[in-house]
């Protein structure tokens, strides 16, 4: 596996294999890397009346309480915020938000992509989390994990350069049925599901 | 409590709500505008309820409508704060519509503030200026967008605001005088619609297609009038077909495609007419005899690239509303509707709002191929230059690539994504225009 060189990421995209749409400006593209901008939803964290993350609300949907528990977990966790260009976000301190990317990203078989902040933004106390690494095949929004690490508010705006994504090429392509996500096509971020795959430990007793 | 109590009380109601409403970030960007405009309202509405007699029945009885009026105007910002609507979509629709809507305002009269919401309902898409200004202290109107609550992301379709602007514009005096003789004139002035007893002889005619006949039948039982056209019914219907060639005129093709998609939806056979509005399967005709005078009927020979031929082909073969002349849906001969379209056009641009123009197809391939990529399609350079050279692309032509990789569907070739998939790259796409086109308004400075 070896990072993708600026005349490297652009031969990909020239060759149509790997698509990274809009890139608004040359200053964008880096010696290994792309900017990825913000874009215009914002999904907040928010305690409320019925919000937590409890992986067994998620792995019981299909028992006594059907569908609306599964729903409900999902949704009562977030508030939806959208802005247009010109309008700010505050990401107060401690607050987790989902945004995505306003860049649509395209990879082929033999690339992925790792996601991280831009130093400028991360030196304000900016951390975008954990899901940084971008499978081979994904195509769709970037969803980022932004978490205010410091003391202060930061002040986001659609359209600001936040976060950059580099390429690395691997050893083999990755085969057709390993490259599906539940998050392919996103245009927007969604809820996770933090009981997929576990739901063995997590049966309520009858 | 007697009424002029309750009155002042509800006043007070008003202004609370009107406060609990900044809980919420609503109308992006006008808050604050919001806020004072109906501050201003209630205010004024207050002082002139106070010195009213209580006995005077008829001053309070017009004080309820404002106040209810002004209450519910309150809570429809209230309800905007939730963003059941697509905000780029929303901008370029108020980039088109506001010249027209607010062409009339006085010199001295500030700019209305937009209101934007949703509804539930399939057909509650709505545009308008606040017209009804009536006794109260005004500052700014209020102009307002209503989108479907289910349809949030479905952009192709939101091209039937074409027809919603037709209406809004027909609220202004101003240009409810020139429409209606400029282009409703030339409708009216020959054919089969010349008056309400030409129009209820053509309504009435024996040959008329089955569906047609059938609904006399089925009305005439219970309901003569259903079958007979009066003065209301006929200018109705002619504020309709204004309406339509509005929206053709505004979105270009993908009107013809919104406009078939969700009128056939209300009405499968096309033939069903109403009080306020005429059969679909003449707004179709007359839409048609449109098309042609705009020459869009000889776009496809202009295309060179094969499928992308096969797409507009395949397109105009569902959209048109070609017919052999005499037809019973034929009400409009082709010159007066060129007449009718000419006329409009010419309102527009004094108007300062961009008539839709047929894009080349050096415009509109790549954004087909964008979608058959799976990529949002928008003026974006996915060449690999390292300097960028995004264009500045027409939101409107966006639309109608999307409705041509949606027509595949009817046909059943291709793999393209599923109708709301496809509306959301449309949208994405939408997003991202909107990006570049800042861009390429300013120094570059704004988002670099």
């Amino acid at each position: 596996m070896s990072a993708l060189v600026k005349s490297s990421i652009l031969k990909s995209i020239a060759d149509k294999q790997l698509a990274v749409s809009p890139i608004l400006s040359a200053g964008q593209i880096g010696a290994s890397s792309i900017d990825l901008r913000l874009g215009n939803v914002f999904l907040m964290v928010r305690a409320r009346g019925l919000s937590d993350v409890d992986p067994v609300r998620f792995a019981n949907a299909d028992s006594t309480s059907g569908d609306h528990a599964l729903q409900q977990a999902k949704r009562q966790k977030h508030e939806r915020y959208e802005a247009p260009f010109g309008e700010k976000f505050l990401l107060h301190p401690g607050m987790l938000a989902l945004v995505p990317t306003l860049e649509w990203v395209k990879l082929p078989a033999n690339l992925q992509g790792i996601v991280t902040a831009r130093s400028s933004w991360a030196r304000e106390g900016l951390s975008i989390a954990t899901a940084s690494l971008i499978h081979p095949g994904y195509k769709g929004v970037i969803t980022l994990e932004l978490a205010n690490l410091g003391q202060i508010p930061l002040t986001l705006y659609p359209g600001l350069r936040i976060a950059q994504i580099a390429f690395y090429s691997l050893t083999k392509r990755a085969r057709e049925k390993e490259m599906t996500s539940r998050f392919n096509m996103a245009f927007e971020p969604v809820e996770g599901d933090v009981a997929r795959g576990d739901e063995v430990f997590l049966k309520r007793k009858k | 409590m007697i009424p002029k109590e309750f009155l002042l009380h509800e006043c007070e109601n008003v202004r609370s709500t009107l406060k609990d409403v900044l809980r919420h970030d609503y109308a992006a960007g006008s808050s604050r505008d919001f806020y004072n405009e109906f501050s201003r309202r209630i205010n004024s509405l207050e002082s002139f309820i106070q010195p009213v007699d209580s006995t005077d029945v008829s001053a309070l009885g017009m004080f309820a409508v404002e106040l209810s009026r002004l209450s519910s105007l309150v809570h429809h910002m209230e309800r905007s704060h939730a963003g059941e609507f697509p905000w780029p979509f929303t901008e370029y629709l108020q980039d088109l519509a506001t010249p027209l809507c607010t062409e009339h305002l006085a010199e001295n009269e500030g700019q209305p503030i937009i209101r934007v919401y949703a509804e539930g309902g399939l057909f509650s898409y709505q545009i308008n200026l606040e017209d009804d200004l009536s006794v109260l202290d005004v500052g700014r109107r209020i102009f307002t967008i209503v989108f479907p609550r289910t349809l949030k992301h479905h952009v192709l379709l939101h091209a039937i605001f074409g027809h919603e602007i037709g209406h809004a514009a027909w609220t202004i005096p101003q240009h409810q005088s020139d429409l209606g003789n400029r282009v409703l004139g030339p409708l009216k002035g020959t054919g089969r619609l010349t008056s309400t007893s030409e129009a209820t002889r053509w309504l009435q005619d024996a040959n008329a297609p089955a569906p047609v006949v059938d609904l006399r039948n089925q009305y005439n039982q219970y309901d003569p009038s259903y079958s007979q056209i009066d003065h209301s019914k006929y200018e109705l219907w002619f504020q309709e077909f204004m309406c339509d060639l509005m929206g053709l005129v505004t979105f270009g093709g993908s009107f013809l495609a919104a406009h078939q998609t969700l009128l056939l939806a209300l009405d499968p056979t096309g033939y069903q007419w109403g009080p306020s509005h005429p059969p679909y399967a003449c707004r179709k005709a007359m839409l048609w005899h449109a098309c042609r005078h705009l020459n869009w009927d000889q776009f496809p020979a202009t295309v060179k690239d094969p499928k992308l031929r096969a797409d507009v082909d395949a397109f105009v073969g569902s959209y048109s509303g070609s017919m052999p002349p005499g037809h019973w849906e034929d009400v409009f001969t082709q010159q007066q509707v060129a007449d009718a379209v000419d006329a409009l056009i010419s309102i527009l641009n004094g108007a300062g709002t961009p008539c839709f123009v047929m894009p080349d197809e050096t415009t509109l391939l790549p954004l087909v191929q964008m979608l058959d990529g799976q990529i949002p399609p928008c003026g974006s350079d996915l060449s690999g230059a390292e300097a960028p050279a995004n264009r500045v692309v027409d939101f409107r032509h966006i639309l109608m690539a999307g409705w041509l990789v949606a027509e595949r569907a009817n046909r059943g070739t291709g793999t393209q994504p599923d109708f709301l998939q496809l509306n959301k790259l449309c949208e994405m796409g939408l997003l991202q225009q909107r990006a570049i086109d800042l861009c390429q308004s300013s120094t570059g400075e704004v988002l670099s």
